[in-house]
């Protein structure tokens, strides 16, 4: 008796395993094919092959690679089919007008998604995500999916509350009048590190009408920090997601005096300078300047100051990120190293300073940061005093309250956070204590 | 005698030299996750499994830190930013790893030690650790 539960355990047990191998085998299958029908009956259509890229002109359909190695399979319309990650040869960071403080790079957005019909016959769409001001990633997902060609006209979708409420979308493409309707504007920020070439695009993403709601059709979750791996759309917590530009920061400024160039001194009320100060406090709120106080101990981050520069005419905006790094690693008893700069377009901070100066001003400041030879020094010439000094040379001092760690003190992230935060301001300073999004933008003209 | 004697410090002192040197060849799956500071300091290993994470080739890898160079014990360096990764070492254990964003040094949280990549493979390795972390952001159907 005991050998028959065995024989039947084991069974049991080499069932499932042959269950899982089979699905296993069917989901890699199903992907073959849709890659092969993608391959031979849809990219060798026009409307797969890239336009040529204008200056101003929306880049969803640029040249893009399509990832089929991280492909997997959904369940859509009841039938079993194929999601692929996309991936633009070219840069750029995209939002919409659902939430126009958040960018994300398209690669995050957008997704190809091939169904059979009733008759087995592969379908194409792109799936383009666009969050909404309500989500944050620590709740349901709300916003809009749209279905597309590939240039991103689409003609229907669905939109999500973040309650679990889901409308489908249809393209009121003759501009009836049918109830509520939503627009969808794409735009964005053309990235070029190389040649220094910036412009804004937009793109309008059609209007669409509301059904009544529907159940939850289509499913979509943010694979979050938190996230467990499951598919539920509402389950677990997810931490918000990061605003995001393309992984250009940590970039070296080899040349700032040409990372610069387009700024003008140009005094008079249809130009606007700003300098904002940037503060990635180590511990929001607290001045403590760094955590840890020997070798071995796990590493604590000492937070980062950093500058952008903005300058703002009837016809353009021109925005540069500046931080000040160590070239080489540092520590208290090693504490200098050459200096370098850095474009800190893609950091954080949680407490910023806006200050709108003269243009005269403003060209103190550019010329400041534009001098060469600048030494790192972790006690006396670190990130938050080359701010400061920044904003000295243009006649703004703030104040350099100094903090004290292991084996050295001086001007910190902490500390300035905390003085901004207290600091009475001028009629010509904003202090802020929410993170916006901030990438490089505008070109010379 | 002697000969066996001076085998036997030769061995002590190897060892001691390479005492905390992990085989980075050894090491297999590396992961870097969607997390970022100060929560990448504090998080711990057995936590990471519920991060959203993305492979590291490991031939990408094993050819950048075989170049790697470990500080003496007592040195560490100031953070200013890090991204969160994970390895399996040769006994299975997972590992946590942070690498930072400056200065082409990283850190193993077992071993608390600090490594180096040389200047010359600076470039290359930012540029493959934000090429890996920019597919973090994204949303799943």
């Amino acid at each position: 008796m005991k050998k028959l539960y065995l024989a039947i355990l084991v069974g049991s047990l080499l069932s499932c395993k042959k269950n899982m191998t089979v699905e296993l085998v069917a989901e890699q299958d199903l992907i073959k094919k849709a890659k092969s029908y993608f391959e031979v009956e849809v990219l060798t259509k026009e409307s797969y092959t890239a336009a040529t890229k204008n200056n101003g002109l929306s880049p969803l359909n640029d040249k893009r690679s399509y990832m089929w190695n991280d492909a997997y399979t959904i369940n859509f319309n009841g039938r079993s089919s194929v999601i692929v990650p996309v991936e633009y040869k070219s840069p750029f960071v995209m939002t919409s007008n659902l939430n126009r403080n958040r960018l994300y790079s398209p690669n995050s957005l957008i997704r190809l998604l091939i169904y059979p019909d009733e008759t087995n016959h592969f379908h194409t769409q792109q799936l383009i995500v666009l969050p909404d001001s309500s989500y944050t990633g620590g709740n349901r997902f709300s916003g809009v999916v749209l279905f597309s060609d590939p240039n991103g006209k689409a003609t229907k979708g669905f939109q999500y509350s973040g309650n679990g409420t889901v409308y489908e979308l249809t393209l009121n493409s003759n501009n009836q009048s049918r109830g509520s309707f939503i627009c969808i504007e794409y735009s964005g920020y053309n990235y070029s590190p190389i040649n220094g070439e910036y412009y804004y695009w937009t793109q309008s993403g059609g209007c669409y009408y509301f059904s009544d709601p529907s159940p939850e059709k289509f499913m979509i979750y943010d694979v979050g920090e938190n996230a467990g791996g499951g598919g539920d759309s509402g389950g677990g917590y997810f931490e918000p997601v990061n605003t995001f530009t393309i992984a250009a920061g940590d970039n070296v400024i080899a040349n700032v005096q040409d990372y610069l160039k387009c700024f003008d001194n140009i005094p008079g009320n249809d130009h606007t300078y700003q300098v904002t100060v940037c503060v990635a406090q180590p511990k929001p709120g607290s001045r403590e300047a760094w955590g840890f106080t020997n070798a071995g101990s796990s590493p604590v981050d000492v937070g980062h100051t950093f500058l952008i520069l903005t300058e703002k005419t009837t016809n353009k905006i021109i925005t540069r990120n500046v931080g000040f790094y160590p070239a080489e690693s540092v520590w208290p008893y090693d504490p200098i190293a050459p200096g370098q700069l850095n474009n800190d377009a893609n950091k954080t901070y949680n407490v910023s300073l806006t200050i709108t100066m003269t243009s005269s001003e403003f060209t103190n400041v550019v010329n400041y940061i534009s001098q060469q030879g600048y030494q790192y020094n972790l006690n006396d010439n670190n990130c938050t005093t080359f701010a400061l000094n920044a904003l000295s040379s243009a006649g703004y001092d703030l104040p350099r309250t100094k903090g004290i760690w292991s084996g050295g003190s001086g001007l910190n992230p902490g500390d300035l956070g905390e003085d901004i935060r207290q600091m009475n301001v001028s009629p010509n300073m904003t202090k802020n204590t929410a993170f916006n999004a901030h990438p490089n933008m505008g070109d010379c003209l | 005698m002697k000969n066996k004697i001076i085998i036997v410090v030769l061995f002590v002192l190897l060892s001691q030299i390479s005492k905390g040197q992990i085989k980075w060849s050894t090491t297999r799956d590396w992961r870097i996750y969607r997390l970022s500071p100060p929560n990448v300091f504090a998080c711990s290993v057995d936590t990471l499994k519920n991060l959203k994470s993305v492979s590291l080739d490991s031939l990408a890898i094993h050819s950048f830190l075989q170049e790697a160079k470990l500080w003496p014990k007592e040195k560490y360096a100031a953070w200013m930013g890090a991204y969160l990764a994970s390895y399996v070492d040769d006994s299975h254990h997972l590992r946590k790893c942070l690498i930072s964003t400056y200065g082409r040094f990283f850190y193993d949280e077992n071993t608390k030690r600090y490594y180096e990549l040389p200047e010359n493979v600076g470039d290359r390795w930012m540029n493959f650790i934000e090429k890996s972390v920019e597919k973090l952001s994204s949303f799943k159907f």
